[in-house]
């Protein structure tokens, strides 16, 4: 008990620290001593010079990181539209429509192609909004094709599309269905893959819009036309023709732009208030008889031979 | 607690005296922050208080000059590269001295026959004896003959410890460290600290003709 319970307070203790401080004073050699103190002021020079090097490079760094973050978020969008199927985005239809009652002012860089068109290949004036070229307009008009006479066999109809013909001409005359939908095949064969189900649109007068021609079934022409039109063309064609709505097939699938709302029937012209619409004619064929419909490009769908 | 503190206060201050310059107060924690903000001259301050305890506390534990200087250089160099990672909270000589003991212990592990060496076995000719006129500036023969029969004893009877009581006893004297600090940094209790203590100064008191 009587020993001391801190090692080292007592007086005893303490004379033995004293006395081993009197004779332990080693120290190092000088030389060491200078090393040491050079590799301190190189580690601190050292350091200086890489933390101004590391704050100069975080400055650039920083500076630089927007633009490579755009570059990025533009690289990834690119290569995300490369990624998507290109048939995702071409089937989908976004005609400019323009319903009954509405008129929509028309697109000013359309509207002008359409001018000039009109100026130097249409003898009827403003009528026709979405006609071919001229030189295919003139072998039309002289005969050499069935849509042709059909164009020139209702003079004041406002259907503007090659492709389209009266359905009472079509019923007549099948030789000038099968011509045209031979034409619409060739055309369809030559026409780039992105551009064969484009959505409705104002063919260039230089380049004849072709008619689509849909080898599928009727379902899957939803895909090109408007499901909503695509149905009511179904069963318009079934109730009709009393043809089992499955087996009834879209021939070809035309966009057009119509005068006004009648949709290019003659019957219905003279109350359709003036409107550019914007739609399709589609031929239909329901076991064997063609019909060819002409809508709007939502949900109107008219025959217009009056049946 | 604060009898420890009290203690290790009036231990240390002679030490201490010895190594601070007049006027040089500021501690070696402040010291430290100084330095890591660029000022050259607070290590030189850092280092010329502790230079000789480093140094000490390798030699009486490695009893070999050059190992010592070499092990030396190295804790200061280690030290040197870790100082962006001194925590100003913790005491800088107890950081120091872990630093040391590590490498001492690392030494150790890689020659572990160099722990039988003599302190006489100096490599650059400096023995005992020189080293005591180096303490003895009067050059009195007599003092200097009492002085080494003294120190003969004093370090005769440090080899003879137990390497713990030794490191103990070392890091107290040499170190300035308290009971408590010394048992931080060896991982070991307090009271297996002050038991080490005590027995290595009542060896070394034995060594100088006190059996109390």
């Amino acid at each position: 008990m009587n020993e001391d319970p801190v090692p080292g307070s007592s007086a005893a203790d303490q004379e033995v620290a004293r006395r081993w401080r009197r004779q332990s004073v080693e120290e190092p050699p000088s030389s060491t001593d200078v090393r040491i103190r050079a590799a301190a002021r190189q580690a601190m020079a050292t350091s200086a010079l890489t933390g101004s090097r590391t704050q100069r490079d975080r400055s650039r760094w920083t500076r630089f990181m927007p633009l490579a973050a755009a570059a990025s978020v533009a690289l990834l969008a690119v290569g995300l539209v490369r990624l998507i199927p290109r048939e995702q985005y071409q089937a989908v239809p976004t005609p400019e429509l323009a319903r009954p009652g509405e008129t929509p002012e028309p697109d000013p860089a359309a509207r002008s192609k359409q001018d000039s068109a009109s100026d130097t290949e249409r003898p009827t004036g403003d009528q026709l909004y979405a006609v071919p070229s001229a030189p295919e307009s003139r072998d039309e008009a002289e005969g050499t094709t069935a849509r042709t006479h059909a164009l020139e066999a209702a003079p004041d109809s406002d259907l503007e599309v090659r492709s389209a013909m009266p359905a009472e001409a079509a019923a007549n005359d099948q030789t000038s269905v099968e011509q045209a939908a031979k034409a619409s095949e060739q055309a369809r064969e030559t026409q780039a893959p992105d551009t064969a189900i484009a959505p409705p649109e104002i063919p260039p007068a230089a380049a004849p819009p072709a008619s689509r021609r849909m080898d599928s079934a009727f379902g899957s022409t939803v895909s090109a036309i408007p499901a909503t039109l695509a149905v009511r063309v179904q069963n318009d064609a079934a109730r009709r023709t009393g043809v089992d709505p499955e087996s009834i097939r879209i021939v070809a699938v035309d966009p057009v732009a119509w005068q006004d709302t009648s949709l290019g029937c003659e019957t219905a012209r003279a109350s359709a208030p003036e409107a550019r619409v914007l739609g399709y004619v589609v031929t239909v064929d329901a076991g064997g008889t063609t019909l060819r419909y002409h809508t709007d490009g939502r949900d109107q769908v008219r025959v217009c031979d009056g049946k | 607690m604060g009898g420890i503190v009290d203690a290790a206060s009036a231990f240390h201050t002679p030490f201490r005296m010895q190594a601070r310059d007049a006027g040089d107060t500021e501690t070696d924690e402040a010291l430290m922050l100084a330095w890591q903000a660029g000022d050259v001259a607070a290590f030189d301050r850092i280092y010329e208080r502790h230079r000789g305890g480093v140094y000490r506390y390798l030699l009486r534990h490695c009893r070999d000059r050059a190992t010592a200087e070499e092990l030396h250089q190295d804790v200061w160099l280690k030290l040197i590269a870790a100082r962006a990672r001194f925590d100003a909270a913790a005491r800088f000589t107890t950081w120091l001295y872990s630093v040391a003991r590590n490498r001492m212990i690392d030494h150790w592990r890689r020659n572990p026959a160099q722990r039988l060496v003599s302190l006489d076995d100096d490599g650059d000719g400096r023995g005992i004896g020189e080293l005591l006129e180096d303490s003895d500036p009067a050059g009195n023969p007599q003092g200097a003959a009492t002085v080494l029969q003294e120190t003969a004893l004093l370090v005769a009877a440090l080899e003879a410890l137990p390497a713990a009581q030794r490191d103990a006893f070392l890091l107290h004297v040499e170190g300035g460290l308290a009971v408590g600090e010394i048992a931080a940094l060896t991982s070991t209790p307090a009271e297996t600290v002050k038991s080490r203590l005590r027995y290595a100064y009542k060896r070394l008191r034995a060594s100088l003709g006190d059996p109390a």
